[in-house]
């Protein structure tokens, strides 16, 4: 089970290894003449004005607050998405999808639960114009 | 039953080598064509001819502009944060590299195949935004992290519509090992039965992936180059790579979950399979000269009022249809 994914390290390990030697070639055959303009940052040709680090528009924050909240939501579909049709029957599934035994609302009341307190905040965040974008 | 390389080859070892060595040839090639492309669709839509004089119709223009940029000197601006400056390139790169080797291009043929291909698929596009920021943070400069800034508002809010749209498919095929997605769209391709998802699933990727019209990131007559305006060289072409690597990712997910991936009739799966990414990635070059770019309240209200609500609300119907159908 694990060995599946054995292949994704070593990629992992070929794909850094190669973003390091290009940039490590790129040193070796690149000129390196560096003078104190060239190590300005850029700033359509003036000296830098102000140290660029500035304090964020507190906007950004309120997106990823709300970033946490519906990605943390989306975690807990995955689950339900896959399991959703084993939910909604009382027996299991036959080989074309369909329903062995009786349907049970089971899968679909627990999602339809959770999705309307988070239509609710969505709903309230939206009224309380924390989508708008000043 | 699907094959993976460690059945084909029998030193595992090996194997991965070759699929690595692989996954990066192909990375490469398919960056240098589509920066090809790109220049001849763009000058073919504003009727020009783009480049003509290196190779035939210029498509060895790329391969010559990526000498330059391994010859040229590596800039590293002073006072900026040396570790996540040196970083960010190379954690752009390897995601996008590791995205391309989960999915099937033939009925019995994937390099890596895991039951949580789709999850895999959304964790490696979640690990970019980070070496963005990093680009942007380390840079020392004010484009730079304005550029960041927006980016990853950007993708952050744009992600949530994709794995929505993403999961509606899912909850059809139960399953997300994308050769079972596949698998489960016998006759017809999921964008019938789900052209909503399928929309937001487009619109949102290639807002992931911040190509215009929703390319406000790197906003050139804004913000010169975004998060990448200190990078020069060889770094810049890391980015650039990333970038190119990127689209077709985003659109090999689109052919697998809406457009039925390697199926199709007469030809041969991976012809299929690559015919329809670069389809995709050809709309995408289209929707580049023919919309104007958005304003930054206006992309982010879209996602928030728009197409995350569209996307619960596919996710509910689609909910309600198999209920009824089962």
């Amino acid at each position: 089970m694990l060995t599946n994914y054995l292949p994704i390290v070593v990629v992992f390990a070929v794909a850094g290894g190669l973003g390091i030697a290009l940039l490590i070639i790129a040193r070796l055959i690149g000129p390196s003449r560096p003078n104190p303009t060239k190590m300005q940052p850029y700033e359509a040709g003036l000296e830098q004005s102000a140290p660029p680090r500035i304090r964020f528009h507190a906007q950004f924050y309120r997106v990823a607050l709300l970033f946490l909240v519906f990605d943390i939501e989306a975690a807990f579909f995955y689950p339900w998405a896959v399991m959703f049709r084993d939910l909604s029957c009382k027996g299991s599934l036959n080989a074309a999808g369909k329903c062995t035994a009786g349907a049970t609302p089971f899968g679909m009341l627990v999602m339809v639960a959770f999705l309307a307190i988070l239509l609710l905040a969505l709903v309230f965040v939206w009224r309380r114009k924390a989508l708008e974008w000043d | 039953m699907l094959k993976t390389l460690s059945d084909l080859v029998p030193n595992v070892f090996l194997a991965m080598l070759l699929a690595a060595a692989a996954i990066m040839a192909f990375a490469t090639v398919n960056a240098l064509f589509l920066v090809w492309l790109e220049r001849k669709v763009s000058a073919r839509m504003q009727r020009r001819y783009g480049p003509t004089v290196v190779g035939p119709f210029g498509m060895f223009q790329t391969l010559v502009d990526v000498v330059k940029l391994l010859s040229k000197q590596l800039i590293s601006p002073k006072d900026i944060d040396k570790p996540l400056y040196h970083l960010a390139p190379i954690v752009v790169f390897v995601p996008v590299v590791l995205g391309l080797s989960l999915f099937p291009i033939d009925k019995s043929f994937a390099l890596v195949d895991t039951n949580v291909g789709l999850v895999l698929v959304f964790a490696f596009a979640g690990m970019g935004f980070i070496a963005i920021f990093m680009a942007g943070w380390g840079s020392n400069n004010k484009y730079a992290l304005l550029g960041a800034m927006r980016a990853v508002a950007q993708n952050i809010a744009y992600e949530i519509p994709l794995i929505l749209a993403a999961l509606a498919v899912t909850m059809i095929a139960r399953s997300m090992r994308i050769a079972d997605i596949v698998e489960a769209q016998g006759s017809f391709p999921y964008i019938l039965v789900q052209p909503i998802g399928a929309l937001i699933y487009y619109i949102s990727a290639v807002a992931e992936t911040n190509r215009a019209p929703f390319d406000i990131p790197e906003a050139e007559s804004e913000l010169v180059a975004g998060f990448h305006t200190e990078y020069s060289g060889m770094r810049f072409a890391l980015f650039f790579l990333a970038e190119y690597t990127n689209m077709v990712i985003v659109s090999m997910v689109a052919t697998s979950l809406f457009l039925g991936g390697y199926k199709g009739p007469l030809l041969p799966g991976p012809v299929w399979f690559f015919g329809k990414v670069y389809f995709l990635i050809f709309v995408m070059l289209w929707l580049r000269w023919t919309f104007p770019r958005l304003r930054f309240d206006q992309l982010m209200t879209f996602a928030w009022k728009v197409l995350i609500p569209l996307a619960l609300a596919n996710l509910l119907v689609t909910a309600t249809v198999l209920k009824v159908m089962s």
